[in-house]
């Protein structure tokens, strides 16, 4: 007999190919609750062990241990946080006194200096003189310090006049340091 | 086909249906319920528990730091942090400090020699911006017997005396030259002990720094006697 044609064979086949299907699905639905009973009685588990710990105590005990040393803490700290904002400080400041020495060191002894000013890193030096040399010797002087980037960024004669009655030349110069 | 016997077929198809798969029902019931419990409970329970582990980490963090600041702390003398403290705190006064800027004038004045015709105090407003601004200072305009050589001087002894000061403006004539110094003071700002953080010692750079600045003159209250020009002329009094 073909087996092709016989429906109950083929009913049976159908029968068992289902109730497979029905285990493999039970047995998924199984493995999921078990899966969901372990991770949960892990978390549990961890979680138990997570508040077992000592933690908060020896928190306590460490911040009571420190207590009296609270003050020189701060005080260090305060002498930390002053080196640092006096580097910046002193990083910012310019030495008023050496550029200005420097500058004047530069003036030959015939020249008076008659008026300095110094503001916002611009000095303006007004000075007098019986003689052009010395200006001039003073000028190249300026200029060799400017080329040689010390000190001064720019340099200008702003005004050199002559006074042919005192026989003397006045000259007004701008540094920008 | 009326609208009342498509429903009859619809309860008819849905009861055998049921009847065909009655026994897939169970097990497939369990797996929503267990996927809705994972994805309701057991995620956010997972979550709780890796943020505790972090806040625990950080405890021990926090309680080693604790632990090793105070043994650092231990180490330090407290004869030495207290003369470094004074002398940093003199460089960069905490708050304008009227007496230390007096007192380092009068010292400067008495050292180059050069004799003060007055001053003047520029307090500026005590705003909070202003306190808050990088380098606040105090600004003090200085008039000396003397041309820009003696004025100079004067800038020379000033700048190795402590608190720190910066010359904002000179204008120096023949006879006389005013003087305009910036006096800084930092405020030290309140802050909460961060035990999380471990207590940096002060670097080599900063200990010469501290040694550059004892070297400054540090004058005394008792040292105030400003040469003036006149008797009348004594701004202090």
């Amino acid at each position: 007999m073909n087996e092709n044609i016989n429906l109950l064979v083929k009913k049976d086949h159908n029968v068992l190919k289902e109730q497979k299907k029905l285990k493999v699905f039970r047995l998924i639905a199984g493995g999921f609750l078990v899966a969901l009973l372990l991770t949960s009685l892990a978390i549990y588990l961890l979680n138990l062990q997570l508040s077992n710990t000592s933690l908060d105590e020896d928190r306590e005990s460490a911040l009571s241990d420190i207590l009296p040393f609270r003050k020189k803490e701060a005080k260090f700290s305060i002498v930390n946080n002053r080196i640092d904002n006096i580097s910046k400080v002193l990083d910012k400041k310019l030495d008023v006194s050496k550029i200005v020495d420097t500058i004047l060191a530069k003036a030959p002894d015939e020249i008076l200096v008659d008026n300095l000013e110094f503001s916002e890193k611009k000095i303006s030096i007004k000075i007098l003189t019986s003689s052009l040399k010395s200006v001039d010797e003073l000028l190249n002087n300026l200029v060799d310090m400017a080329e040689k980037k010390e000190i001064i960024k720019d340099l200008t004669l702003e005004s050199l006049d002559v006074s042919e009655l005192e026989g003397s030349y006045r000259a007004t110069i701008k540094i920008g340091i | 086909m009326d609208d009342l016997s498509r429903e009859h077929i619809d309860i008819y198809t849905i009861k055998f249906l049921y009847r065909r798969y009655k026994s897939f029902v169970i097990p497939f019931l369990v797996i929503i319920v267990v996927i809705l419990l994972f994805v309701r409970l057991t995620v956010p329970a997972i979550q709780d528990l890796f943020e505790g582990y972090e806040k625990q980490k950080e405890s021990r963090l926090v309680i080693d730091n604790i632990r090793q600041n105070l043994n650092f702390i231990k180490t330090i003398d407290d004869s030495s942090l207290e003369s470094q403290f004074k002398v940093v705190t003199k460089a960069l006064p905490p708050e304008k400090d009227f007496d230390s800027v007096l007192n380092a004038i009068s010292d400067s004045s008495n050292k180059s020699g050069v004799v003060l015709s007055g001053f003047k105090f520029t307090v500026g407003n005590l705003s909070k911006e202003e306190i808050e601004s990088e380098y606040p200072s105090l600004n003090l305009e200085l008039t000396l017997d003397g041309d820009a050589e003696t004025a100079n001087i004067f800038i020379g002894s000033l700048a190795k005396t402590l608190p720190l000061s910066e010359i904002a403006k000179v204008s120096a004539q023949k006879d006389s030259s005013i003087v305009t110094i910036e006096f800084f003071y930092k405020p030290v700002k309140a802050s909460i002990n961060n035990d999380s953080l471990p207590i940096i010692p002060i670097s080599n750079k900063g200990l010469e720094l501290i040694d550059n600045m004892s070297a400054l003159n540090i004058p005394q209250a008792s040292d105030i006697d400003l040469p003036v020009s006149t008797p009348s002329a004594n701004p202090f009094f």
